[in-house]
């Protein structure tokens, strides 16, 4: 058995899923599969759009295409994004495909060690009773078989094993062996931005198997830190992995739109690739939420990849949209168009106290595998995360 | 000691060819592509097991690591066979790269059959 997948390895804890020398063939071939396309393949997109889908709109229309909409209507019928394209969504399925196949013949063994995890440093709550949102029953998220939610035995965590490992094959490594990368490159900015800050309980929301919750354990060791999901596996992977590597973490199975923590509870909330996968409507909710439980001055952060309107143009922007229409991410591109500052006024906060940033990744060490583009499918390869957020307004400004 | 998963994402699949059987094939051609290559570096485990004068058995093979030479070799040679697999749609990269316009083979038969 081995934890092996070149060129760097996964740091093994209880519930990492082991993989025999076949299994781990299979998943090293997907991730070179997917280097591939990311680095061989996707350049042909902009060639076939420059060279022929955007004459072939401008002969037809009069002019090239302005949005990422009509980049969209003029690659409709390119044989060679077409081909991508499907070739891409296979990389996906196969993806989780072999990662289950290891899951699968040590899902028993996984649930046994769940059951032995005591609650020596954190703990984990469930609610059997919580009810699935619309946006996570419709389709499976980024075609994840049984997303978050599904439970395939009693107390199972399958699919909190399977998300672990596929992310690591679907960011290729390139999000170091924790998968951390989001979390790490957060905690950098608020150091940076907000050195003052010293937070007694900490909320992240949608934290699945807590790649991203740990860091901020390391960071602000004095914080209480608190994650919630709607997901119960995830949620009982992601308390036996903190656990396992010694870390205080309080998971909950809980929605952000509407949880029960008392008003102005927390002085951080933070997400990450979390708000793409929830909803237009929801993230009304989420704000409404994170303004009655933030203290004042307290300061809330997401993390995502850039919105399009930060694109270099309207072709990059339509790369970035592929995971809307071919990776069942429907909130992907509504969630690409939120405007910041908008959120801020429109529930409560100081439209000044919004902040938007580029954060360099902070795993720096898989920089040579990077293609340094967003591009779908290539999930981290630019080596950038785009930050966006606000903060309450303290006691004494509102005095 | 295993479980089942589910096995097929909840959402309609988007349809990438106008015929839904190449969009079938396609899959199936890199599904085996996948089980060569888990094929190929069995048979390398092995050689490298047998070329030592080692033990060779499903649960040695199963548990072989290589060793970081290896492991170099294996991703050379793994480069090597994507190259190999998706050469047909390289060269459509290649060409698009290109500058210069491939001629119609018809019309450099016709210019070539040319008599003096």
């Amino acid at each position: 058995m081995s934890d092996r997948i070149a060129p760097n390895r996964q740091r093994v804890h209880a519930v990492l899923p082991a993989c025999t020398a076949e299994e781990v063939s299979r998943q090293d071939f997907v991730r070179a599969f997917k280097l591939h396309l990311a680095h061989k393949v996707a350049p042909g997109n902009r060639l076939a759009y420059e060279r022929r889908a955007a004459p072939k709109y401008a002969a037809q229309k009069g002019r090239r295409p302005q949005h990422y909409s009509e980049v969209r209507e003029a690659m409709a019928s390119e044989p060679f994004y077409n081909f991508w394209s499907a070739m891409q969504r296979n990389s996906q399925e196969m993806m989780w495909s072999a990662v289950q196949i290891s899951v699968e013949r040590q899902g028993e063994a996984l649930i046994e060690r769940f059951r032995k995890t005591g609650a020596l440093h954190g703990s984990l709550e469930l609610d059997p009773d919580l009810p699935l949102p619309s946006y996570h029953g419709a389709v499976d998220i980024h075609c994840m078989p049984g997303g978050y939610h599904s439970e395939f035995a009693d107390d199972d965590l399958s699919n909190g094993a399977v998300y672990d490992r596929a992310v690591w094959v679907y960011v290729m490594g390139r999000m170091g062996p924790l998968n951390d990368d989001m979390g790490q490159s957060a905690v950098n900015y608020l150091k940076s931005a907000f050195p003052d800050l010293s937070p007694r309980r900490i909320l992240e929301f949608g934290c699945g198997v807590g790649h991203s919750t740990l860091p901020y354990v390391d960071a602000y060791p004095d914080a209480e830190m608190h994650a919630i999901d709607v997901g119960a596996p995830v949620l009982r992977y992601a308390h036996a992995r903190a656990e396992s590597l010694g870390k205080a973490v309080h998971f909950a199975q809980k929605n952000a739109e509407a949880t029960d923590y008392p008003d102005g509870h927390f002085d951080l909330i933070v997400s990450h690739i979390f708000v793409h996968e929830t909803s237009h409507k929801a993230m009304r909710s989420v704000m409404r939420e994170t303004h009655r439980l933030l203290k004042p001055g307290g300061i809330v952060l997401h993390l995502e990849t850039p919105p399009y309107r930060m694109m270099a143009d309207p072709f990059d922007a339509f790369i970035l949209d592929w995971d809307t229409y071919n990776n069942n991410e429907p909130y992907w591109q509504g969630s690409h168009e939120i405007d910041a500052r908008e959120m801020a006024g429109k529930h409560g906060f100081d439209v000044d106290s919004t902040f938007e940033a580029m954060q360099p990744s902070a795993f720096e060490a898989a920089e040579t595998d990077r293609t340094r583009t967003f591009q779908g499918g290539d999930f981290g390869g630019a080596g950038v995360w785009y930050l966006w957020g606000m903060r309450k307004p303290s006691a004494a400004e509102v005095a | 000691m295993s479980i089942r998963m589910q096995k097929t994402a909840r959402g309609k699949r988007p349809q990438y060819f106008d015929d839904i059987s190449i969009d079938r094939c396609l899959s199936m051609v890199m599904a085996l592509s996948e089980e060569v290559w888990v094929m190929r570096e069995r048979m390398a485990a092995m050689e490298a097991l047998l070329s030592r004068g080692e033990r060779v058995s499903s649960s040695v093979l199963d548990a072989y690591e290589p060793s970081s030479d290896e492991s170099i070799d294996t991703a050379r040679r793994r480069e090597i066979f994507l190259d190999c697999v998706l050469r047909s749609i390289q060269q459509e990269v290649e060409s698009l790269q290109s500058s210069r316009e491939d001629i119609d083979m018809d019309e450099v038969i016709a210019k070539v059959a040319v008599r003096a």
